[in-house]
């Protein structure tokens, strides 16, 4: 088996027909960074599916690395989060009706998880690259965090070697012309190149380093 | 290789889209197969004669070509291949000749190498396609000489351990519009497939996976090594697992995947084929819900089978005859027998799948008691009915479908 790096995007929501997170994992599939391969999974917007299956991507590509992607609305660029809660408390219902409530994630698992990518070293480069780039302090509390959490809580619980976090992607200029043209957007080629940059610059170095990479929103 | 009209014509369309000059292009006879004017298609080709006869590029002056109807000034320059002269190619390019014709004429050479490449892959992509097909659905010892042969001629070893599983998916997966508007619909179908084989491949990332496509169904020969640290149960329930989700992340859940076994060696695959075919088959026959079915599972239901169809007519004739008569079209107590059976004879579980009191479920069972004279709940009973309900189930399995798998069992 080769070393793999996950990348995951989630399916489209609601009435959507497409999700730049999906369409970008999709298209770093089968990429080549060394002796790495990137591996994609397609996560369900679904309270009781997305954990199981990030699960199973797990156990089926072995990745020592893993980076989770979602789409959020109405930032302006690549956001690069931090820390995961055991919370989900849904704005809105996810893709199967469900509309979880102050709901803990995992009633065993730690309050919080933070990222376990060099998430600095990341902004960083994203930026060096020309592509707008921050690090965010909240993943919210539906489906993505959902998801970060699940991810880095399976991780720690069954004390495997992988590192893994999840990055932010905004509109893309397609999806802001049709649903809000006042939305920030960025194409999904930036896109697509920031979350290669981020898993190469993980995959390059194990540490983070203490720099001050701007405003953390 | 041979330089046959279809593809001069080919090069000549593709290269006079590039520059405007009059192209022909000649066979070894000097023959034009090939031509920016097809009037000249039939005529031996002057220059080309010299090319053939020398091996070197031929020049026509202006003054040359006006001693001659139909011959502008140009050059005429041999098609290698290989090391061989396989054709002329001639161009009408006046006082550029020299220059334009090198470019033209490696060009052509280039277009030429390209196409045979592609026909040798597709040559090898068949045969090793045929190979495959061969050994899943042949015995050995039918054909051993052709058998080893293509084992050395693709690499593989005689001896190696495989685990056989197939997956059902949808005839329709590769219908649909071709996107490349060049290709035809074969080619969009060929290509549909051999790209569903790779993303396979490439996801399940397995070591010397091979994955057969037959109509419907996609076989993975998964090479197992007796070195292997894990045992042979971990490494089927591990590539199992790994197989469902590529599936359900690549098809939709629109799949059944059937579990043949490990083939000790290859002139065993075709056995665990059939067993892996088997499990799919009676799976959808006598759990339809579950998509994973292992033939060691069934194999009390495979042995019931291979008894001959007017034996297991008659048997559940004689023993449901007066059941179904009752049951009418879509009666109740052949599924509350089918639903106990698959419940493990549980009351409790029984009742909550069928959405009944667990009182509504004993009167049913025992009014099927009195009408059969078998009692569900008695161990040998239940044999005897669960027998005799699963020859009715294949009946209507092959009633309904239109397809004929009966000889695969």
């Amino acid at each position: 088996m080769s070393r793999n790096i996950l990348i995951t995007g989630y399916e489209p929501f609601g009435e959507d027909s497409f999700n730049p997170s999906l369409a970008l994992a999709e298209s770093l599939s089968e990429c080549q960074y060394k002796d790495f391969t990137f591996q994609y999974a397609k996560i369900p917007v679904n309270r009781q599916k997305c954990i199981p299956t990030i699960e199973k991507a797990i156990r089926c590509y072995h990745p020592e690395i893993v980076i989770c992607t979602g789409l959020a609305y109405g930032r302006a660029g690549i956001s690069v989060e931090r820390v995961a809660i055991n919370v989900a408390d849904f704005p809105f219902p996810d893709n199967a009706g469900y509309v979880a409530l102050n709901e803990t994630i995992q009633p065993d698992g730690a309050p919080a998880y933070f990222a376990t990518l060099p998430i600095r070293r990341i902004t960083q480069a994203i930026r060096d690259a020309g592509i707008p780039a921050y690090v965010s302090n909240s993943a919210g509390t539906y489906c993505c965090n959902l998801l970060m959490y699940g991810t880095l809580h399976y991780i720690a619980a069954n004390h495997l070697n992988i590192r893994a976090g999840m990055i932010h992607v905004p509109y893309t200029p397609e999806m802001a012309v049709t649903k809000d043209f006042q939305m920030p957007s960025m194409a999904l080629n930036n896109m697509i190149e920031a979350v290669k940059i981020a898993a190469i610059t993980t995959a390059e170095h194990e540490d983070d380093v203490s720099m001050v990479c701007g405003f953390a929103q | 290789m041979e330089l046959n009209s279809e593809l001069a014509q080919y090069i000549v369309d593709y290269t006079a889209k590039i520059v405007d000059y009059t192209i022909n292009i000649m066979n070894p006879e000097a023959i034009i197969i090939a031509s920016t004017d097809p009037g000249r298609i039939g005529e031996i080709h002057r220059g080309a004669k010299k090319v053939l006869l020398t091996g070197n590029p031929y020049i026509i002056s202006e003054k040359e070509a006006q001693k001659y109807p139909n011959v502008v000034p140009g050059i005429s320059l041999p098609i290698h291949f290989q090391n061989s002269i396989i054709g002329v190619v001639g161009i009408g390019a006046g006082e550029q000749a020299v220059t334009i014709g090198r470019i033209i004429q490696s060009n052509t050479e280039l277009l030429i190498e390209q196409f045979h490449l592609r026909e040798s892959m597709n040559a090898e992509e068949q045969v090793r396609n045929e190979f495959l097909t061969h050994l899943l659905s042949e015995p050995w010892y039918e054909n051993e000489f052709y058998f080893n042969h293509q084992i050395e001629l693709h690499h593989f070893e005689k001896e190696q351990s495989y685990l056989v599983v197939s997956a059902e998916v949808p005839a329709e997966l590769f219908i649909g519009k071709a996107l490349n508007r060049y290709d035809s619909e074969i080619v969009h179908y060929e290509r549909s497939i051999s790209r569903l084989l790779e993303v396979l491949e490439h996801r399940l990332n397995y070591i010397n996976i091979t994955i057969v496509y037959l109509p419907n169904m996609l076989t993975f020969l998964v090479p197992y090594g007796t070195k292997q640290q894990e045992n042979s149960e971990t490494f089927v329930r591990t590539f199992i697992s790994n197989l469902d989700f590529v599936l359900t992340q690549t098809l939709e859940n629109d799949y059944y995947i059937g579990v043949g076994g490990i083939a000790r060696n290859m002139t065993k695959i075709h056995i665990q084929y059939k067993h892996a075919i088997s499990a799919i088959k009676i799976s959808k026959i006598s759990n339809p819900e579950n998509r994973i079915c292992s033939f060691a599972d069934v194999y009390f239901e495979y042995q019931l089978l291979s008894i001959p169809k007017e034996k297991q007519q008659h048997y559940y004739n004689k023993l449901l005859g007066e059941l179904i008569r009752e049951d009418g079209e879509n009666g109740i107590w052949l599924s509350t027998l089918e639903a106990f059976f698959r419940n493990n004879q549980s009351i409790g579980k029984t009742a909550e799948e069928l959405f009944i009191h667990r009182n509504t479920l004993l009167f049913r069972l025992n009014r099927i008691k009195q009408i059969t004279g078998l009692h569900p709940q008695n161990f040998k009973d239940a044999i005897t009915l669960y027998v005799a309900l699963t020859f009715w189930k294949l009946r209507n399995f092959e009633n309904d479908s239109s397809e004929n798998t009966s000889e695969n069992m």
